[in-house]
Order: structure tokens, then C-alpha cells, then sequence
């Protein structure tokens, strides 16, 4: 077919066995092997075969693939409005968390740190650094705190980061003990999640996390070898003290009050397999297969841990076919990253995952407060601030209002010339309604919020997920079962 | 005081040579169409369109040294054609787009001097009602 040929096509809506119909909004992206993949407004999907994109754009859609169209929202009959107002509320339920924003609160309660990882993302100080210096003060953590009680969401977490925030548990429990308090008034679903190696779990830790409900989230990078490797600390035994904290959560606190998350390296991407065996070996049935950030001070390893889109794609698509076949064994292990694309395909519900959201989700879906008092628009943000550059630095607590900082220039550009419905190339991109912006990633990569999408790492990684995932949905009928399950939970 | 000379300034000027020409018919093709394209092929070629007549004339600058003219040549052909369904999808469904849209987001409560109806997303209060300084 040529564009002349298509010129000559029906312009509004075509006729064929007496149904007319009209086109609605939709976008394509074409697979390997002669299909096509249309979305809609919101992305639902279908699958169509190559001959018949021209089909339906040239108004000759019939019999099964019209009901399959129609089904989608993708046309429909003159006069109809029910789509209409069908797509408009499933628009409207996928946003609904941009009258939801801040609901997440990160406090970097010290910048001090136990262990020296080789893509540690920030500036840690020795955990023997002076404390005056690299932790958070009390007045700081109270400046703070009445910035997250005038953020609008009805739910509020906050989680306490580092450097290793278990050296600073006394900010800790004074947050806890605060925010409560303020909660009393303001009646909202607060909780509390603390970042941490768990190398210093103690009897202190586990009371404290009891009296206040906190959870944790931890860093296993794989098996002993790889995780030692990758994250040195005074005796090497990084994954025996993780391990350990892991289990004396678990038997002293819960099963759900701990879980992990994995940070991939080149050492990593020889087996994916080793990582997903090792964790459920560990009895951790959650794996979030991440790629390495480019952030902050992890660029300066970028000769040794650099590795391109296609390595972390062949790496991605080995883990994930792992996990499909420990679930067919009956092992309920699941893939994080996957399970949020998979909502954002299969259901009108956004997860909210600050990377895939659009409006971006710096700021509005998280905000950072660091232990020197700034405010910053993500944690990548922070990271970036630690090597020089402050652009997502929105203000200073007691010195800025909530009005300032979320009112900010710095806030505000990045969300606007970032905003993926209206990007060059995501516009148009069948994947734009499961994707989202990362003005941060841009910025330290190309120096601009926006990116250039066709050279954009980001943009690659995830449109190969995006495929990946898609083509074993429709392909596969066990992973298909998989991830239905996932999505369900 | 003589003043110094002017220092002499010598201009090379460096033309690349394109790896390949493509003649689109301007009836058939936009512009807009085709620069989406070129913006999709950025990875592998930079592109540079100029007007002759009734026809647009795309030229393809490789970013690598190795170079398969015509590959790259059927690939922008390939985006070009696309680029033109897409164009005649937006185009098409514009209107309804923006219905869709409108009906979505009005009454949400998220701009000034609105309503929140009862049953529909919470309104936000306005930020500058909870400054806290002076």
C-alpha cells in the first residue's frame, strides 16, 4: 500500500455489509512477524494481522474483527456514545491519583553508611563520620513533617533513607512518634517503611519497628558471592547480616513486614536465573529485576558497570521466563516491574510507580526531604545533587511553604516539557499509556527534561519490556495464566 | 601605536555527502509526516528535507561509519508510510479525542471555582489556603 493509495481511501467511516463505523482514537505499534499491536485512549489492546491495519483504517472492518474493534473502543458506530463515555471514565479512573499527590515522603535521616556498594548512588560518609554533620536534626525532621501533613493525599508513607537510616534510629522514632501524634488530627492512612541494609537489626530495631509499625525494605543483590561482591562492608558479610535481619523480622514481627529489592550490575547479567533461584531459596518470593540507574554517583562507575539496553533486555527476558516456569511448578514467585506494567495493560487501576507515571511522578508521587533540610523532587534528584548538580532541589524546609516548593519552577518545567501525551515520538507510541515520563533520567543523560526518545535508553528498556510482556500475554497461555494471577492478587 | 593586524581567518567548509536521497511526493506525503519520521530514524541517520517543486526531497546523513544505503532508505520509507497513517488517524479522530477528554476531566475539582460532585475524585484544596509563612 502506498500513501497515494491511501489518499484514496474513506475518509470518516466506511460501509461494508451495512455496518458503517467510525475510527476512534488509537495508536499501533507493529511486532515482529506481520501483527500489530492497537491501543486505545486508555491501552486496551488488540492484536491485529498486518493486512488488516489497512483494513480497518480504510472503513472495511467486518464480521469478528469489527466486534473485536468495537469491543476495544478502537471504532464504533455512528451515533454511539456509550464508548465515549466509556473511555472517559476509564480515563478519569487512571488518573485518579494526580488529586491524590504527595502520598509518598522520603527522609534521608543520615547520610552515614555501613557499607561502601560499587554503584552506591549518593555521597555516603563512613558510618564513623561525624553524626553533627551527616544526619538529619530534630528541627529539620519537624520542618519536614509539616510539609507532609499539607500534602493532599488522604494516604501517606513515609520512608527513611540513607546512607543506612539505622544509624540515626533515634530521628527515626522521633518522626514516628510525630507524625502520629499530627495524624491524630489529620486522620490519615499513614505508615512507615525504613530503607535499610539490616546489618544493624537489633533487639532496639525490632521494638522499635513493633511500637510503630514499621516495615522494611531491603537491598539482595543474588546469591552470597554476587551480594558480598557488590556491596563490601567491614567483614564481608553484607548477605549473612541481610539474611539474618530478614528472618528475625519475619519470625518477630511478620512475614509481610519485610521485603526486597535487587540492584542489576554487570556482574549480574550472567545469569539471571542465579538471582531468581537465590532469592527463593531465601524464601523471598518477590524479585524486582532493576536496572542500574544513571544517577549521581553511580555514573562514576560507569566504566566498570555499564552495559547496554539489548545485555539488561536478554537478561530481563531470561528472569521473567524463569519465573513463569517456577510458577508453573508451583513456586508463586512474581517479577514487581512486570506486575506494574501488567496492571497499567490489563486493568484501568494505576499502580502509581513513580517511574511509569506521566504527569511524571517526581513531586506529586514522591517528595525527598534530606538530612541538611533541602527538598528534592525524587530521590534521583538527591542523587544527583550530591554530585554537583541541584536542578530537582525544590527549597528548604522551614524556609520554603508547601506552596513554594509545589509551586516551584523546578518543579513545574520538568512535569510540563516532560509530559508524555504531548512528547515527540510518545504521542504517538501505542505503548504511552503503560509508560511514563522521567525528566530526572533525561536530565542526567541528555541535559534536557525531555530527552531525545529515539536514542533514549529509557524509551528502549521499556519499550522491549513493554513487547516482551505483551508477546508472552498473547503467545504463551502459561505465562498469560501468570500474569493474570499477578495482576488479580 | 600601529594597530595589529586583523588576524586571517581561513574557512573550511565541510559538506558531508547524504548515504541516500528519497523523492516523496508532496501530494502524498506532509512534511509533518515525514519529519516524525526522520525523528524516529534519529538513531540510526540525521535527516535533512528540502523543497523541489511539488515533491519533498529527504536527505539521509548515517550516524555510524557503516553504512547500508539502502536498508536505511527503506526504513525511513517504511516510518514515512506509517507516519502518514497516523497523521490520518489523529486527524480523523481529533474531535472525539478532545470529547473524550472533556468529558473526563471536567468537574474534578482539580482547577478553581468548580464543583466537586458527589461520588467523583476529591477535590484538592488550593496550596496557597495552608501557607504556613508569613
Amino acid at each position: 500500500v502506498t500513501a497515494v493509495e491511501l489518499g484514496g481511501l474513506a475518509s470518516q467511516s466506511g460501509l461494508v455489509d451495512g455496518v458503517a463505523y467510525e475510527l476512534m482514537p488509537m495508536r499501533f505499534h507493529r511486532f515482529a512477524g506481520g501483527r500489530v499491536l492497537l491501543t486505545n485512549l486508555v491501552g486496551e489492546h488488540l492484536f491485529v494481522a498486518d493486512h488488516e491495519l489497512m483494513t480497518i483504517l480504510s472503513g472495511c472492518a467486518a464480521g469478528d474483527l469489527l466486534r473485536h474493534l468495537r469491543g476495544k473502543h478502537l471504532v464504533r458506530l455512528p451515533g454511539e456514545t456509550l464508548p465515549l463515555e466509556l473511555l472517559a471514565l476509564k480515563a478519569r479512573t487512571r488518573q485518579w491519583r494526580l488529586a491524590q499527590f504527595t502520598s509518598l515522603h522520603l527522609f534521608v535521616v543520615t547520610l552515614r553508611c555501613d557499607h561502601a556498594c560499587r554503584y552506591c548512588q549518593v555521597s555516603r560518609q563512613n558510618s564513623t563520620a561525624n553524626a553533627q554533620h551527616y544526619d538529619m536534626s530534630a528541627d529539620t525532621a519537624e520542618a519536614s513533617l509539616d510539609l507532609v501533613f499539607k500534602s493532599p493525599a488522604s494516604a501517606i508513607k513515609i520512608e527513611f533513607q540513607g546512607g543506612e537510616p539505622l544509624l540515626n534510629l533515634e530521628r527515626i522514632e522521633h518522626i514516628a512518634i510525630s507524625a502520629r501524634r499530627r495524624n491524630e488530627t489529620a486522620g490519615k492512612d499513614l505508615a512507615f517503611v525504613v530503607a535499610s541494609n539490616l546489618a544493624l537489626v537489633d533487639d532496639d530495631v525490632i521494638e522499635l519497628a513493633r511500637e510503630h509499625d514499621l516495615h522494611f525494605s531491603t537491598s539482595i543483590d543474588g546469591a552470597r558471592t554476587l551480594h558480598n561482591r557488590n556491596r563490601p562492608r567491614p567483614g564481608g558479610d553484607s548477605w549473612e547480616r541481610a539474611m539474618a535481619g530478614i528472618d528475625r523480622i519475619r519470625t518477630e514481627l511478620g512475614g509481610d513486614r519485610v521485603s526486597a529489592l535487587m540492584t542489576t550490575t554487570d556482574l549480574t547479567l550472567a545469569s539471571a536465573s542465579d538471582v531468581i533461584d537465590a532469592y527463593v531459596g531465601a524464601g523471598l518470593y518477590d524479585i524486582f529485576l532493576r536496572p542500574i540507574s544513571p544517577y549521581g554517583f553511580a555514573r562514576r562507575e560507569s566504566s566498570k558497570a555499564r552495559y547496554d539496553v539489548e545485555r539488561w533486555l536478554a537478561f530481563y527476558e531470561e528472569g521473567l521466563d524463569r519465573i513463569i516456569a517456577l510458577n508453573n511448578q508451583g513456586v508463586p514467585v512474581r517479577e514487581r516491574y512486570a506486575s506494574i506494567v501488567l496492571t497499567k495493560i490489563l486493568t484501568n487501576d494505576d499502580p502509581g510507580y513513580v517511574d511509569l507515571m506521566s504527569p511524571a511522578g517526581i513531586g506529586i508521587g514522591a517528595l525527598v526531604y534530606n538530612y541538611d533540610g533541602g527538598v528534592f523532587a525524587s530521590d534521583e534528584g538527591r542523587m544527583l545533587a550530591e554530585t554537583g548538580d541541584q536542578t530537582f532541589r525544590l527549597g528548604e524546609v522551614g524556609t520554603d511553604s508547601y506552596h513554594d516548593i509545589i509551586g516551584s519552577d523546578a518543579l513545574l518545567s520538568p512535569l510540563e516539557e516532560s509530559f508524555a501525551a504531548s512528547a515527540p515520538m510518545c504521542s504517538d507510541c501505542a505503548f504511552e499509556p503503560y509508560c511514563g515520563a522521567d525528566p530526572v533520567y533525561h536530565h542526567a543523560t541528555t541535559g534536557d527534561f525531555l530527552g531525545h526518545k529515539a536514542t533514549s535508553a529509557f524509551c528502549q528498556r521499556n519499550m522491549g519490556i513493554f513487547e516482551l510482556i505483551l508477546g508472552r500475554f498473547t503467545d504463551d497461555p502459561v505465562a498469560r495464566r501468570v500474569f493474570q494471577s499477578w495482576v488479580q492478587r | 601605536v600601529a594597530a595589529s593586524p586583523a588576524p586571517v581567518v581561513s574557512l573550511i567548509r565541510m559538506e558531508p555527502t547524504p548515504a541516500a536521497e528519497l523523492r516523496f511526493d508532496g501530494a502524498a506525503y506532509s512534511l509533518d509526516a515525514l519529519q516524525r519520521a526522520a525523528y524516529r530514524l534519529a538513531a540510526s541517520a540525521a535527516s535533512e528535507f528540502r523543497v523541489e517543486g511539488s515533491d519533498l526531497v529527504c536527505s539521509l546523513y548515517p550516524a555510524g561509519d557503516e553504512v547500508d544505503a539502502a536498508a536505511l532508505a527503506y526504513e525511513m520509507r517504511t516510518l514515512a508510510l506509517d507516519e502518514v497513517l497516523r497523521e490520518r488517524i489523529r486527524t480523523e479522530t481529533a474531535a472525539v479525542r478532545n470529547t473524550i477528554l472533556a468529558l473526563a476531566f471536567s468537574r474534578t475539582g482539580l482547577t478553581d471555582n468548580e464543583t466537586s460532585p458527589g461520588g467523583t475524585l476529591p477535590a484538592v484544596p488550593d496550596p496557597a489556603d495552608e501557607r504556613s509563612d508569613p
